[in-house]
């Protein structure tokens, strides 16, 4: 039964809170400034700067860029599944190998073992690697999307593993004795019992595949099979090119030049930029708090670590 | 219970998943609708224009009603090098590419992986305008520089090409004085010059530049919003390239000494004398420390909110729509006495996007009607300016006019209008627009065309394309220079005093590689490079 | 007991069924290992060659041998050893300052008595980590501008300078505002793994010692600490490994003409002659001695952290 508090637990308490608040708004501050800055008149921020507190000439212009053309619905449905499909999967299939190589009794660990910082460390080159890509017959389908990024790297295993070595291999042998397979034991006890690490690494994983453009950059034609993060890079290269010819060709063509000066819009590199990196983080900021929930304390059930 | 739900869960993601997968694979099949058409893929590193080839946009139907192809278009996001090196490995080069890397041009050259233009078309379309429209000034460039005709160049403006078009009334003097232009120079801002009193034109020497600075300086400028003017702003990103520039050559620096050798830039007196004079500035408190550290985005947004006095570097630093705010006083005469230079390319540019057809294209008598038809004047109004009537017409003097409807069209992303820079033709655009040389901007500056000014052939110092092969050690010696000017430049300009400014540019040391290189390259092209110039 | 135990556990799971299982189990990771990352590992043999895309795949393995010509283009330029200082510096005091801090906030989070608070916190604080360094970075270098940025002034107001300091104009702050800006762009993600093990731990132990008379903050340093120390080391033994390794994008949005020296870092370097030139060779070659080196420091790392710790990766 815990006593009242005693002053100095609130003082720490009090300590607690400021910081944390001062945290929070050195947190929030910079994503506000990307908003206020998207929602603000491009050519305006041109001329004189980003604004600070309040959009100083508000226009939807950017935003209305960036989710105007209706590749970008195709774009969000294949990330979105591409990120569905991956996370599932190769959060099981990591965490079965990591569960197997975390047995102290597995013959030729150290063979696994090799392999895995190998592979984590030393890196072919993207030749090599779109080489392989080619010959698999994965290049510019949907597939390349999934196949290779189904083993979740190296680094992951290493922290399931660790997690799965701290549970008791009490509860473990008492399992194997009631007569459940390897594959029992990891499906029914340890995976559960897991819970807040495979939370946190899956949230890893989301991110790591929503954001990812360069598979699509490289490994396929970049046409058909755009990603949201493909898109987005896309639309924010082309605003710059455009910069770019307008400005260079202020001295070379001083027709061109004449013209593009007329059709100058609301919005510039910047603001697209901005807006197509919020709407592309709005659905992570979304999916965040679901799994937050699976950090919360202990569900450990039974004995006390020996 | 909760597992169960978990593995619903998951199974309806993973079905959701593979329905995506379906659809998607099987819908990617798209283009063979158009098996009609014959279609080729095009890889641009550089474009405007839409990826779908939409034939319901007049422009797109244009194009393929007259060359019956509709190209699969590529443009990369970004790394279009890099991409094209993948394919280049995997030995699946796309059958048209547009590129402007000249590393990357001389890979698929060496590599023998490119067709030569005219024994294309003369194979697959020899009764092609190409042959006889084509500038041959263009042609011998590029045969000097690259080895042979490979490419189809962009923006080509040439004697030639200009004698083939030709230009509106009026406008040749505009277009001559155009060749001497540069887009870097000493800028005054206008209104705060009017403030003292003082005429733009007239600060044409050093010491009155100084002196107008140090006016500047002393009456305290505020722009509108209230804030502090900077005297002296230049772009510190690019501080070799577009800050110096102007300045070396205002001062006289030549790439050649007395002897007609080849001496690199650095070593001239008269660079010297440009970096000690920035480095005066600083010292004099016209030049803020902080713009040192800033990046072209900053810098503009200074120069454009009224911010910068005087600016010393190139027009893409300044915007669009605020040019009436700057004046340039013309060539400043270096109070060293040394009269300044302007190079001139004796020979004619070889374009900016370079557009190369792969010998192992499936589709080569369509590609060559594709290059025939927008290259050839049909065309070229097709995709430059859109469908008569609608996006434009012409006037009685044979002069088009756009419409609004064609204005808005253009770069919109959908019609894909003007969005075919590799086909942009500069004389021929200039030959049918007509532009009133009174209004174009004064940010033309023609420092080249006044006689205060010496011309030399600045193409004399070209090396040929590919004579520094990337990742040779000329390269890498090349780049460690130019890593080293970077960070050195800064350092001198804002050197304390006249003692350490001394000090460090004595002991800068840079390399000779690349007066060797070019005295090589000189002596086997048989050039003497003291006498081969325009001169006054 | 132990020794009834050890026996126990020998013959406990060394069968030949319990093995097919395990490696049954490991079957599916393993090819995707040795599909994706072994047999690409060819790809190195491009460090030791002169090899040009154009020569097609098989070119790899026949172009020429070329005197280990792309590794010694790395050392040979007058960055390289500014470029391993900074590189060094940045990571070291980085993470030095980066990881304590780190757990201190995960404990602070986890201490928090009002769960709505809690979730406040931890909704919010990982925010910046989804804006793109691009624009981190400029904000960054908009605060610290001696022209009217947020922190002049308010150095100013407070009377603690009296003249705007050029923060990003000078070699000497660019460590500093490299370190600290990259530990509030991810200090609230960097939480999330520490946050696990946290909740990983059993909460009947603190019931235990909360009777014995324990404080919370007593609790937090002898009970949550020791219990998370395993990940802790885990944690600390990756970023040794990775002290070669920057985050490139950070850098380069903070690099300027003025602060190079102190700014050029291994991976802006590479970026420069492999991208600029594609110079994939000497790119390769950067990469495959970064490799090296990371494997060894991991080597050491883990050595020394299962002397001390007694926990290690493997």
């Amino acid at each position: 039964m815990v006593h009242g508090k005693s002053w100095r637990e609130k003082t720490f308490d009090i300590f607690n809170t400021i910081i944390m608040t001062v945290l929070i708004i050195l947190s929030v501050y910079p994503l506000y400034y990307a908003l206020i800055n998207s929602l603000n008149n491009g050519q305006d921020i041109i001329n004189f700067g980003m604004v600070l507190m309040w959009p100083r000439e508000f226009t939807l212009e950017s935003w209305k860029t960036v989710l105007g053309d209706a590749s970008v619905v195709r774009a969000i449905w294949i990330t979105a599944s591409r990120t569905a499909i991956v996370t599932v999967l190769s959060t099981f299939i990591t965490t079965m190998f990591a569960y197997a190589f975390s047995r102290s009794y597995l013959r030729g660990r150290k063979v696994y073992a090799a392999l895995g910082f190998v592979s984590m460390y030393v890196n072919g080159g993207i030749i090599a690697f779109f080489l392989m890509i080619s010959e698999l017959g994965l290049y510019n389908t949907y597939w390349v999307y999934i196949i290779p990024s189904l083993f979740g790297g190296f680094y992951n295993v290493i922290i399931y593993t660790s997690n799965f070595k701290a549970i008791p291999d009490g509860l473990l042998e008492s399992a194997k004795m009631d007569g459940a397979s390897e594959f029992q034991i990891y499906s029914r006890l340890v995976l559960p019992l897991s819970k807040p690490v495979i939370a946190a690494l899956a949230i890893f994983t989301v991110v790591g595949i929503w954001n990812d453009y360069q598979t699509t950059l490289f490994y396929t034609e970049g046409t058909t099979l755009k990603t949201l993060q493909y898109y987005i890079v896309q639309l924010v290269q082309s605003a710059n090119a455009l910069e770019a010819l307008k400005t260079s060709s202020a001295a070379g063509n001083a027709e061109i030049y004449q013209l593009l000066q007329e059709t100058a819009g609301p919005t510039s590199a910047k603001t697209i930029e901005l807006a197509a990196m919020l709407i592309a983080s709005v659905p992570m900021i979304i999916i965040y708090p679901f799994a937050q929930k699976h950090f919360t304390q202990g569900m450990m059930i039974g004995s006390i670590k020996g | 219970m909760k597992r169960k739900k978990l593995l619903a869960l998951g199974t309806v993601v993973i079905a959701l998943g593979i329905v995506a997968a379906i659809i998607i694979t099987m819908t990617s099949k798209a283009p063979e609708e158009s098996e009609k058409y014959a279609a080729f893929e095009w890889f641009l590193t550089a474009s405007a224009l839409p990826e779908t080839w939409d034939v319901e946009q007049p422009v797109f139907r244009a194009i393929t009603d007259a060359t019956n192809c509709t190209p699969i278009v590529t443009i990369p996001a970004t790394d279009a090098d890099t991409k094209l090196n993948l394919m280049i490995a995997n030995n699946d080069l796309p059958d048209m590419m547009t590129l402007t890397n000249d590393d990357l041009i001389n890979e698929l050259i060496e590599a023998d992986l490119v067709w030569d233009l005219g024994e294309f078309m003369e194979t697959y379309l020899p009764e092609s305008h190409i042959f006889e429209d084509f500038p041959e000034d263009v042609k011998n460039e590029i045969i000097r520089r690259y080895g042979s005709w490979y490419f189809y160049p962009s923006h080509i403006v040439s004697d030639d090409a200009a004698e083939i078009w030709g230009y509106p009334e009026g406008t040749e003097a505009y277009y001559e004085a155009l060749k001497y232009s540069d887009q870097f120079s000493v800028f005054i801002n206008t209104a705060y010059a009017a403030q003292l009193g003082v005429d733009v034109k007239s600060v044409d020497t050093e010491e009155k530049l100084l002196d107008l600075m140090q006016q500047f300086n002393k009456a305290g400028l505020k722009n509108e919003a209230g804030a502090d003017v900077y005297t002296l702003v230049i772009p510190a990103e690019e501080l070799k390239e577009m800050n110096m520039r102007p300045l070396k050559y205002q001062f006289g620096t030549l790439p050649y000494n007395e002897e007609g050798n080849y001496r690199s830039e650095y070593y001239a007196p008269q660079y010297r004398h440009a970096i000690e004079f920035l480095n005066k500035c600083y010292q004099l408190g016209y030049l803020d420390q902080n713009i040192m550290t800033l990046d072209g985005t900053s810098t503009k947004t200074i120069c454009n909110s009224g911010r910068a006095a005087v600016y010393i570097g190139g027009i893409s630093g300044l915007n669009m729509g605020h040019d009436d705010e700057w004046q340039t006083p013309g060539p400043v005469l270096s109070s060293a006495g040394d009269s300044p230079v302007f190079p001139v390319r004796g020979t004619t540019g070889v374009g900016w996007l370079k557009t190369f057809i792969s010998k192992n294209c499936e589709n080569p008598e369509e590609i060559a009607r594709f290059i025939d038809y927008m290259s050839g004047r049909e065309g070229m109004i097709v995709h430059m300016y859109g469908i008569e009537g609608e996006d434009y017409s012409w006037d009685d003097q044979n002069m088009l006019n756009r419409t609004e409807t064609g204005k808005s069209k253009v770069e919109d992303s959908v019609s894909g209008m003007f969005g075919f820079y590799a086909f942009h033709h500069t004389n021929f655009s200039r030959s049918v627009e007509y532009i009133d040389a009174a209004n174009a901007s004064d940010l033309q500056i023609s420092l080249g065309s006044s006689d205060k000014v010496f011309r030399y052939n600045s193409s004399l110092f070209d090396l040929p394309a590919g004579y520094i092969e990337a990742g040779s050690d000329y390269a890498f010696i090349k780049n460690e220079v130019n890593n080293y000017v970077e960070t050195e430049i800064p350092k001198l300009i804002m050197s304390k005093d006249e003692e350490t400014f001394n000090k460090m540019y004595d002991s800068t040391v840079y390399d000779e590689y690349v007066n060797i290189v070019v005295q090589e390259a000189a002596a086997e092209a048989g050039i003497d490079l003291k006498e081969a110039q325009p001169g006054k | 007991m132990n020794r009834r135990n050890k026996k126990k556990r020998y013959e406990f799971g060394y069968d030949l069924h319990t093995q097919l299982y395990l490696h049954a189990m490991l079957l599916p990771g393993t090819l995707l290992i040795i599909v994706f990352s072994i047999i690409p590992l060819f790809g190195i043999l491009i460090a030791f060659t002169n090899y040009k895309p154009a020569m097609g795949w098989s070119g790899i393995f026949t172009a020429e041998f070329n005197n280990f010509r792309n590794f010694m283009q790395v050392f040979r330029s007058n960055q390289f050893w500014p470029m391993i200082k900074n590189t060094l510096g940045i990571n070291l005091i980085g993470q030095a300052v980066i990881i304590p801090l780190t757990i201190v906030f995960a404990l602070l989070v986890n201490e928090l008595t009002s769960k709505r608070f809690k979730s406040v916190v931890q909704t919010t604080t990982y925010m910046p980590h989804f804006l793109s360094w691009a624009i981190y970075g400029g904000l960054v270098v908009t605060i610290l501008s001696p022209d009217g940025g947020l922190l002049n002034v308010l150095l100013q107001k407070f009377g603690i300078i009296s003249e705007p300091i050029s923060f990003m104009a000078r070699e000497e702050y660019f460590w500093v505002i490299a370190i600290i800006s990259g530990l509030l762009k991810e200090l609230g993600w960097g939480t999330i793994i520490y946050l696990a093990a946290i909740a990983g731990v059993d909460p009947e132990m603190y019931e235990a010692a909360a009777i014995d008379g324990a404080s919370r903050i007593r609790r937090m340093f002898s009970i949550t600490l020791p219990s998370i120390l395993p990940t802790v080391m885990i944690m600390i033994i990756f970023a040794i490994a990775g002290m070669l390794n920057n985050n490139f994008t950070q850098i380069y949005v903070l690099q300027n003409s003025l602060n190079r020296m102190a700014s050029q870092v291994i991976d802006t370097y590479v970026y420069q002659i492999g991208m600029q030139q594609f110079q994939f060779g000497v790119a390769t070659a950067a990469n495959l001695m970064k490799s090296v080196f990371a494997l060894i420091l991991l080597g050491a790392a883990n050595f020394t952290s299962k002397k001390l710790t007694n926990t290690g990766l493997f």
